[in-house]
């Protein structure tokens, strides 16, 4: 069958990898990896927590499959539920990556209720659905016994970020780009020293791990300790003890927030009431005119205009780099249930590249993002005066997306553009102009819409791509 | 024999999955209960993770109880007639 493809990114469990056919998603079992799943199955947590959600619904699935990543058949091949838009932790705000935390937590401790457990603590065992956090390692379960072997990946990939974040108010989100296992126990332990060190949860899964590692080096393997402590009496009941503990910890950090240059934005900017109303007629006209099944919202700041979005679109990615307002944003889709708005933070300019094993484990924004509409309100001088990216390549960048576009351009005259312009030697941005703009937008799409909003200063357009 | 037993134990005490660490202080993490379990484990052992010369020691046993068992399963010399 031609159009199976292997997921770059699931090698690394010789038990069980993802693959793709014609838009779905598939999982191969090793013999081992089968007779997990079949103890899985029939678990009563299994199918609660998929009925609730929490665990991507999975079903036996017959048919083609390719040969796992060492050239072996498969035992057994299943069928998981599509996740809309694929997401990763360092794109997640704090409360998306702790809620995250917590739910991997909950479920190795309904697990161990009957006697299983997961084989890693990864993050990227997590994805998101709207603003709902759902468990992907089908193939992570196994039966429990001893201590709990994700303990150290999950301290690395989501309890020290948070930690960093909680405590030190330090973002992790770079850290987590700049290495997939997260951050190691060394530099965490560089980062508490003195009295930071007796900060909530420090001590213990920080700084006594990096004392210990630095001085057991070489001592005793993993299965040579998993042995000895199974036979010193720590079994499941002990494993339960230590994921309970760190669900506490999970639960009782907190982030301090100071307030960002974006999170009263719609308090401060240059709209008008007739603004924005005209703004989100202009909004609702071009996803009636055409519902689109996934809409892209670039600089959703509040994500105002994400939700008018998701009232006529399956799917919609809110994206914006501040992590303060998207967190905000992801609190209140939590709480309102709204669930096909995903909030995501990343910077346009340096947007999510690929990643790991030969730049394909973890995909970039640009291979991810396959919207059916884009909006880009209030971004294109940010993008143009404030990163300095010229307005030919900011419109062949909206033009990557293939997608119809609702995109505004402020003018230069318009408070919010002169603000930008102050900061920037003068004469540099003498082709920031509308007709410019215009001429721009019109050899690369079709203007199906324009309309000038009543303050007199902003112009929206409505355009599919030639 | 012996050359092979010396060099599979070196193999193994060399091998570092950091991972055996964490293993640990998981246990330490689970509270008073896994606090019971390390003291069960053996004061020596934990000493062993903090001092280089408890380490030493510790390695030197090993070795040591790794020849008796080798030289005792190796077959008895017979004699020339």
């Amino acid at each position: 069958v031609s159009d199976l493809s292997a997921d770059a990114g699931s090698f690394r469990d010789p038990d069980s990898a993802v693959f793709y056919t014609g838009g779905r998603v598939l999982r191969g079992l090793s013999a081992r990896g089968a007779a997990d799943w079949e103890r899985l199955a029939a678990t009563a947590f299994f199918s609660r927590l998929v009925d609730e959600g929490k665990i991507v619904a999975t079903h036996p699935y017959t048919g083609d499959a390719p040969p796992s990543p060492r050239g072996e058949a498969w035992a057994t091949l299943l069928e998981h539920e599509r996740i809309p838009f694929v997401s990763y932790p360092y794109e997640w705000p704090f409360h998306m990556l702790r809620d995250a935390a917590a739910l991997h937590l909950e479920i190795v401790l309904a697990a161990l209720d009957e006697n299983m457990s997961t084989k890693d603590g990864y993050s990227f065992n997590l994805q998101f659905v709207g603003s709902r956090p759902t468990f992907i390692d089908i193939g992570s379960f196994e039966a429990a016994s001893g201590p709990w072997p994700g303990y150290r990946q999950f301290c690395e990939s989501l309890l020290f970020p948070l930690l960093v974040q909680a405590h030190l108010g330090i973002a992790y989100q770079p850290m987590l780009r700049g290495r997939l296992d997260g951050i190691s126990v060394s530099d965490a332990a560089g980062m508490f020293r003195g009295l930071r060190k007796w900060k909530k949860g420090v001590f213990r899964n920080v700084v006594l791990h990096n004392s210990l590692e630095r001085r057991a080096k070489g001592t005793t393997s993993t299965q040579d300790m998993k042995k000895q402590l199974t036979g010193a009496g720590f079994g499941v009941e002990l494993q339960k003890a230590t994921v309970r503990k760190l669900a506490k910890l999970v639960g009782k950090l907190h982030v301090k927030r100071r307030g960002s240059a974006w999170a009263d934005y719609r308090d401060t900017c240059s709209y008008t009431d007739a603004d924005a109303q005209a703004k989100q007629a202009f909004v609702r006209h071009a996803m009636t005119q055409r519902p689109p099944a996934t809409v892209l919202d670039l600089g959703a700041n509040d994500g105002a205009y994400s939700l008018i979005a998701a009232e006529h679109a399956d799917y919609v990615v809110a994206v914006d780099f501040d992590e303060l307002v998207i967190d905000a944003l992801y609190l209140k889709l939590r709480d309102l249930g709204v669930g096909n708005v995903l909030p995501l933070v990343m910077n346009l300019v340096d947007p999510s590249p690929g990643l790991g094993w030969r730049n394909g484990e973890r995909t970039s924004f640009a291979a991810r993002a396959r919207p059916d509409l884009v909006l880009s309100l209030a971004l294109v001088h940010h993008l143009a005066i404030a990163a300095n990216v010229p307005l030919p390549e900011v419109v062949a960048w909206l033009r990557s997306f293939d997608a119809r576009v609702v995109v505004e351009f402020v003018h230069p005259e318009d408070p919010m553009v002169q603000r930008l312009l102050a900061n920037k030697p003068p004469g540099l941005f003498d082709d920031y102009r509308i007709d410019t703009f215009a001429s721009l937008l019109g050899k690369r799409f079709a203007i199906e819409g324009t309309e000038a909003l009543p303050g007199g200063t902003r112009t929206l357009y409505l355009a599919e791509p030639r | 024999l012996l050359a092979d037993t010396e060099g599979s134990l070196v193999h193994t005490l060399a091998y570092l999955d950091s991972g055996s660490v964490s293993m640990f202080v998981s246990a330490i993490v689970a509270g008073f209960a896994g606090l019971a379990v390390v003291i069960k484990l053996g004061f020596r052992r934990f000493l062993a993770l903090f001092s280089p010369r408890q380490r030493a020691a510790l390695r030197a046993e090993k070795v040591a109880k790794a020849q008796q068992t080798a030289a005792a399963a190796a077959p008895q010399s017979t004699p020339a007639p």
